[in-house]
């Protein structure tokens, strides 16, 4: 309000759709700006036509046509401090936790902010670090990468998602958890196993639940970004979950529709793309110009029997940096995570591993891949080549070796030294239910047996995964004394 | 032609409520005398003087077939009209509304029409609003804006 000239602009609400008003008047407003009514009942303006303005509503309330709606001079905004981290808060930035309000400071963000040029970004060389087997080796991620996170309900997701922030403990890594439009239930749940598993203490908690208005479920990513961007703000590296981008794509296509907008494919509107590309590209690795840091975004996408072609997962796809893609048949057979790694991407992931990691993570690939296309032929077969059985044989050792049960962190180098041994002499007369059984003793050998952690200690020196594998076969007597095989060999299959 | 039928229909009607109203009255008029309805001209006192003044001619449109049409022609334009909002802290009596439309078309020398809203909490002077900017000059206004002055004279008081 210009104080000096007593006046503010005003509209009067002409209709009204749900929590979607229009008012006349408001000549010189701009989008994302807010107006209040006299009942301290807030408007965010979401679209600017030639004889009407369009507005959504954030606060409950009472409206009537005719009644009068002033600018404020602000735009929508957070107030931010680190008192934020531990808490879960609602799109607007109340807490929702039901302990003390937030101590407001002086930083207040706007939501919609613009990302960043590219002046102000770096490349991506830092590996993000998930303590799972099967990423960090096979599916790798970058800090400042956006990576897709898709599949059908019951794949696993929510555990993933869980393991990836519960393992960044003592990481320094800040987690940031957007709860787009899910059940109250789901939201208490997770905020009570971060809390079990004293993981809230670096996450905060951006809710929305399926029962709020759709204005404030079409908000939450951007709140959850810009908590993001202030921490990145000052140097840390952070964790953005975005669970799942697919309602947030229904509720933008009800709010457009309830608009009038014209409906293009599968009725969302035209600018979905545009919607998301703008959202996701606040990730990323940046400079010192912008803070240093970095944010790692991992959108959800839920889909129905695993159809992963439609509309918007396509989208996210193509806007992201890679897709993990979650199977429901593979979870229902154990494995965990139920990530099926032939069809999974990261685009940036591998210039962030070490030489060895990548090396290996390539013979892996291999491995596997030749095993898939032999797999048929085994089944037929009754006697195959020794060369054909040592390959199948790696395969079932390696997916026993990345199959990682809920909660369980794998440093980068044991998950080095469990799968470098596929490659050696120690899983002759060994099958995968002796690495199911003696996992964890193996790596407890490697970390703690004076015989055995110095080939830990040397991973960070050696350039190629033949260098490991050398390694670890001077040492497969050491590990035979330990599993006291003989020469008929135990576990039988 | 229109705008000749909007002068005549804006003589003497000042605010929406009164355009509204009148045109309700022609409505009702309307059906009565063109199309033989039983429920009677619906008038109050003001509309019918209103109606009174009317020149013969525009009597003679509403009688014709045509009446329908300059009735929805009429709606039409009114409703394009952007009234300036006058919101007053207490309730503006019938006289002076006739007075005060008058007067804001001699002054502004345009076909003005206006709303009057009842806000007891401006104390006293008035807000207007025209064109979606809110020109507050009322009291309440006056001390929000010197309210720091006002509190700091008042604990001088005090000691």
């Amino acid at each position: 309000m210009d104080k000096n000239l007593d006046k503010t602009e005003v509209g009067y609400v002409l209709s009204i759709r749900d929590y979607l008003a229009f008012l006349d008047g408001l000549p010189s407003v701009k989008l994302n700006d807010i107006v209040e009514n006299d009942q301290g009942i807030r408007g965010l303006i979401n679209g600017l036509e030639p004889n009407r303005v369009e507005m959504l509503l954030l606060d409950e309330g009472m409206i009537t046509p005719g009644q009068m709606f002033k600018t404020t001079g602000k735009k929508l905004e957070i107030n931010l401090n680190p008192a934020l981290l531990g808490r879960a808060i609602s799109p607007l930035g109340i807490p929702i936790d039901g302990k003390r309000l937030l101590e407001p400071s002086q930083n207040w963000q706007e939501l919609n902010q613009e990302p960043r040029g590219i002046r102000q970004r770096k490349f991506i060389t830092n590996q993000f670090i998930t303590g799972i087997s099967a990423i960090d080796t096979l599916i790798p991620l970058g800090k400042g990468q956006r990576e897709l996170v898709i599949g059908d309900s019951h794949s696993g997701i929510n555990s993933f998602l869980m393991d990836l922030i519960i393992n960044q403990k003592d990481s320094g890594v800040i987690c940031i958890y957007a709860c787009i439009g899910k059940p109250a239930t789901f939201i208490k749940t997770l905020l009570d196993t971060l809390q079990i598993n004293q993981a809230l203490s670096y996450t905060v908690l951006v809710a929305s639940s399926s029962t709020e208005e759709s204005p404030l479920v079409f908000l939450t990513p951007k709140t959850a970004f810009t908590i993001a961007e202030y921490f990145q703000g000052q140097g840390k590296d952070v964790l953005v979950i975005l669970d799942d981008l697919s309602i947030h794509a229904k509720i933008y296509r009800e709010i457009s529709l309830l608009a009038g907008k014209p409906p293009g494919r599968e009725s969302y509107p035209g600018d979905i793309f545009s919607q998301h590309a703008h959202l996701l590209e606040r990730a990323g690795n940046f400079n010192e110009d912008a803070g240093g840091g970095s944010i790692t975004a991992i959108p959800v996408i839920e889909t129905n029997l695993n159809d992963f072609t439609t509309f918007i997962p396509t989208n996210i796809m193509a806007i992201t940096d890679g897709h993990l893609l979650f199977r429901s048949n593979l979870y229902n057979k154990g494995q965990r995570p139920a990530v099926d790694i032939f069809l999974s991407v990261s685009r940036v992931g591998r210039q962030t591993q070490s030489t060895v990691q990548s090396l290996l993570s390539r013979r892996i690939r291999q491995i596997l891949t030749q095993a898939s296309g032999l797999e048929t032929v085994s089944r037929f077969s009754s006697e195959l080549p020794a060369e054909t059985q040592i390959i199948i044989k790696q395969r079932s050792l390696i997916e026993e070796i990345i199959r990682q049960e809920s909660l369980i962190y794998i440093d980068i180098r044991t998950q080095l030294v469990l799968l470098g041994l596929v490659f050696t002499s120690f899983i002759t007369n060994k099958n995968f239910s002796f690495f199911k059984q003696n996992k964890q003793k193996i790596i407890n050998n490697f970390n703690q047996n004076p015989k055995l952690n110095f080939i830990m200690r040397a991973i960070p020196n050696m350039k190629t995964d033949d260098e490991l594998i050398k390694a670890l076969e001077e040492v497969v007597p050491v590990l035979n004394q330990i599993f006291s095989i003989d020469d008929k060999g135990i576990n039988q299959p | 032609m229109k705008k000749e039928l909007l002068n005549q229909f804006l003589s003497q009607t000042y605010t929406t409520f009164q355009i509204r109203s009148r045109l309700f009255f022609l409505r009702s008029y309307i059906n009565s005398n063109v199309f033989g309805s039983n429920q009677g001209v619906a008038a109050n006192k003001q509309d019918q003087q209103w109606f009174d003044s009317l020149p013969e001619n525009f009597k003679q449109t509403l009688s014709s077939k045509a009446s329908n049409q300059l009735l929805i022609e009429l709606t039409k334009q009114t409703e394009q009209l952007k009234p300036v909002v006058l919101v007053l802290p207490f309730d503006l009596p019938e006289e002076e509304i006739f007075k005060l439309g008058g007067w804001l078309r001699q002054i502004f020398n345009l076909l003005l029409v206006y709303e009057v809203k009842y806000d007891p909490s401006l104390i006293g002077g008035c807000a207007l609003i025209w064109n979606g900017v809110y020109h507050d000059y009322s009291i309440k206004h006056k001390i929000q804006m010197q309210q720091e002055q006002l509190l700091s004279s008042f604990k001088g008081f005090l000691k």
